[in-house]
């Protein structure tokens, strides 16, 4: 009875965990996605100043938003969730190994990631990522727990 | 949709943010950015960075991030509607004077007239 209420109990505060962190980026993608599409012009400009990106720019600065929203969307709902940390994780991964690859490679690091996160430094803004892709891997893993548990 | 709780109060959290942010920001000036184009004939001379007229500085969006610091030759400037041709659809500078030096074969700007008017420079 006591192993069963524990278990339960566990299995309560995992899942506690993993619906915290998907609204942790339910959050993020939201704020971002709609402030880059409602600065999209400054967006592609930045994303035109990066001779890799540049012939794509036009493309990618509304597949970005637009994705992240998506995610979003995908994150929300208990059914979707798991393709919605995926997706996540994908993006976190790409803007983890671009915010890497500027810093260590780049002559000048424009900048624009969205409202109030473009306030942060390029480094800060690494290890921020490199934070919230542990989070994701986290709820993943702990999600996968839940599955099996049930 | 008790157990979307956590993420609709994520959704609501996201698009109150962006709205207070966005409205601090529309209390700012919009500043026009216009980007110096060396393929023209005579390249980034004196002559040519000094010239206002939208064949060497066009238009390129409102807000947008300047250059960086390096003075060696001329990249943007950001002006207020009032030096601009027209707000709605910006082609041009507008009483503007634009003062520029050579660093090597290139033309830098070193000064801009104009209320909250900034430039900036690029690496050569």
């Amino acid at each position: 009875m006591t192993n069963s209420l524990n278990s339960d109990c566990n299995l309560k505060r995992r899942h506690f965990l993993t619906e915290l962190i998907c609204a942790l980026f339910v959050f993020l993608f939201v704020y971002t996605g709609v402030s880059k599409l409602d600065n999209s012009e400054r967006f592609r400009d930045v994303l035109h100043s990066n001779a890799v990106l540049r012939p794509v720019a036009g493309v990618v600065g509304y597949v970005i938003p637009a994705g992240e929203l998506v995610v979003a969307v995908l994150l929300i709902f208990p059914v979707t969730r798991r393709y919605g940390l995926y997706a996540a994780l994908g993006f976190m991964s790409l803007f983890t190994i671009y915010i890497g690859w500027m810093l260590w490679f780049a002559e000048k690091l424009p900048c624009q990631c969205g409202g109030i996160i473009e306030q942060m430094t390029w480094k800060e803004h690494f290890v921020f990522n490199l934070v919230l892709t542990g989070l994701l891997i986290t709820a993943l893993i702990k999600s996968t727990k839940n599955k099996v548990a049930r | 949709m008790k157990r979307n709780f956590l993420s609709i109060a994520a959704v609501v959290l996201a698009i109150g943010l962006f709205s207070f942010t966005k409205m601090e920001k529309k209390a700012q000036v919009d500043m026009y950015v216009f980007e110096f184009d060396g393929t023209q004939s005579g390249g980034y001379s004196v002559a040519n960075v000094e010239n206002e007229s939208n064949t060497y500085w066009k238009y390129k969006g409102k807000n947008l991030e300047l250059c960086g610091d390096q003075d060696q030759k001329a990249c943007r400037v950001e002006v207020i509607g009032a030096n601009v041709d027209n707000t709605t659809t910006p082609t041009e500078l507008r009483n503007v004077a634009i003062s520029a030096t050579l660093s090597g074969s290139t033309a830098h700007v070193t000064a801009i007239t104009g209320t909250s008017s900034q430039y900036s420079n690029q690496e050569d």
